[in-house]
């Protein structure tokens, strides 16, 4: 299968230089060698919120749910546990999943939902015209900040960690073999996995050269939360790569054990059968 | 309504209240006389379209896994659940849903969708937990009247309201703007005369029911 042929033929409207381009790039490279490890693209669904992260669910010729404004994660748990054999990418930005979405984030990772997060993190909201996110730098200059942001960033990889995220990691949207290696294993990792993305907004917040000089690419993960906090918080270097991974029971196992509720449907006889062992008949 | 929602491929919204969620009363149910109703799947074969343009505005489904691309999409889109901006497809998509809306319609006029108590008197309109205090109240106050419950408030029954236009009804609600009888009065132009409206928090006393009752007869 050819990269290409996952992309479908909806007019492209992101700027041109967007780092959103890195991440459709990476995307269906990510899907040719999970393929080759088993994963068909018939078995992988995503789902995506609003802003302009939202366009790739129109641009990747992959089934899915084009959801509302930070309910990707929400929208792909849901995925998960409706049949537990398909393996769930959620795109979000940081403004969607990091603003209006976070409390979705944190139970997704509270409770270790098997799902892939993939955030679009350009520090803006450049969909509409570029407002302060909650990942932009203090005085931060957009429409709704003209006199600068009065407030500090969020640490989202952080919040993520503390929250019981079992796979934390950080791309960068030019980065692209590392990218698409982050991709594959944050989806055949079990359990809740995030890429927090940084991908530059040319027009409302263009961070590429600070991001080629300080992205640097680590080899091994931190050995623990803690340790994984402190390269979240680093700031003369932008540690890339997966920053913490740990095993642990995902959601629907937890939950369903081994059944699938799609392929283990129950007949009609046998959820007559149910009921009338409740109502005692 | 879950039948109806899995058939025509739409959300329902079953109303409730306190009142009825804190009662509890036993009900006979018999498991072999459920219906469950089986949507419309789209067929092997062809290419999937998940919102395709139908006569009753009815796309059929399929789910992953599958070889197709199959897109739900939040925003207004093209038959394939892409994203669309374009005019005339926008125009086309909400007549679609329009015409399931007629469908969704046609199917509720074959089906029971108002309780009607009592043949005589003057005309109640109530929903919900509400009519059984209308009834107790009219049991208490010995007073004859006709009581019309709709199960359902959208699609609006007023098909099965015909035959009241000009009955001048009392509505009792549970509500301070009266919101029921507003909406009596949108689907089918008729007016009430008299709203008893009650809304502390409580449920209707059925004596003190019947005297508002008396009085607005």
């Amino acid at each position: 299968m050819m990269a290409k042929e996952l992309i479908t033929s909806a007019e492209n409207t992101w700027c041109t230089g967007c780092g959103n381009f890195g991440i459709l790039n990476a995307v269906p490279k990510a899907v040719k060698k999970l393929e080759e490890k088993g994963v068909g693209k018939d078995k992988i669904v995503i789902t995506a919120g609003i802003g302009c992260h939202g366009k790739i669910h129109d641009y990747l010729a992959l089934s899915g749910l084009y959801s509302i404004h930070g309910r990707g994660s929400a929208v792909g748990q849901g995925m998960k546990i409706a049949n537990p054999d398909l393996k769930v990418i959620a795109f979000g930005g940081d403004g969607d999943s990091y603003g209006e979405g976070i409390a979705h984030m944190i139970f997704a990772a509270k409770r270790n939902a098997d799902i892939t997060v993939l955030i679009h993190d350009n520090g803006a909201y450049s969909l509409t015209t570029g407002q302060a996110s909650p990942t932009s730098e203090r005085s931060f200059k957009g429409p709704s900040t003209p006199e600068g942001s009065a407030e500090d960033p969020l640490n989202p990889l952080a919040l993520m960690l503390i929250s019981g995220a079992t796979f934390v990691a950080r791309g960068y949207s030019a980065k692209l073999d590392n990218l698409v290696e982050l991709i594959v294993r944050g989806v055949m990792h079990e359990g809740f996995s995030i890429i927090d993305i940084l991908q530059p907004s040319v027009v409302f917040n263009d961070a590429y050269d600070e991001y080629n000089e300080k992205t640097e690419i680590i080899e091994s993960p931190a050995e623990s939360v803690d340790e994984a906090i402190k390269l979240t918080r680093e700031r003369e270097r932008l540690p890339i790569g997966v920053l913490y991974e740990k095993q642990k029971e995902p959601h629907h196992k937890a939950l369903l054990g081994d059944f699938n509720p799609v392929a283990d449907r129950f007949s009609r006889e046998k959820r007559l059968k149910a009921i009338r062992e409740i109502i005692g008949g | 309504m879950l039948n109806l929602c899995w058939k025509y491929q739409v959300p329902g919204i079953l109303l409730t209240e306190k009142h009825l969620s804190e009662s509890a009363m036993s009900v006979e149910l018999k498991p072999e006389d459920i219906e469950i109703m089986e949507p419309k799947m789209a067929n092997d074969g062809e290419e999937y379209l998940r919102y395709k343009i139908t006569d009753d505005g009815i796309s059929p489904l399929k789910f992953p896994p599958s070889e197709d691309m199959i897109k739900w999409n939040s925003y207004e889109h093209s038959e394939n659940g892409i994203t669309t901006e374009d005019a005339e497809t926008i125009s086309k998509m909400h007549d679609a849903r329009f015409r399931k809306g007629e469908t969704v319609e046609k199917a509720l006029r074959e089906m029971k969708t108002v309780n009607v108590y009592g043949d005589s008197g003057p005309v109640i309109f109530t929903y919900g937990s509400t009519t059984m205090s209308v009834v107790e109240a009219l049991k208490a106050g010995d007073i004859e009247a006709t009581v019309i419950q709709p199960i359902y408030l959208e699609p609006f029954p007023k098909w099965a309201m015909k035959d009241f236009a000009d009955s001048n009804p009392i509505v009792i609600e549970q509500s301070v703007s009266g919101m029921f009888a507003n909406l009596i009065t949108e689907k089918t132009g008729i007016s009430p005369g008299t709203i008893i409206k009650r809304y502390d928090g409580r449920p209707f006393d059925p004596e003190e029911l019947a005297e508002a009752i008396k009085e607005a007869i």
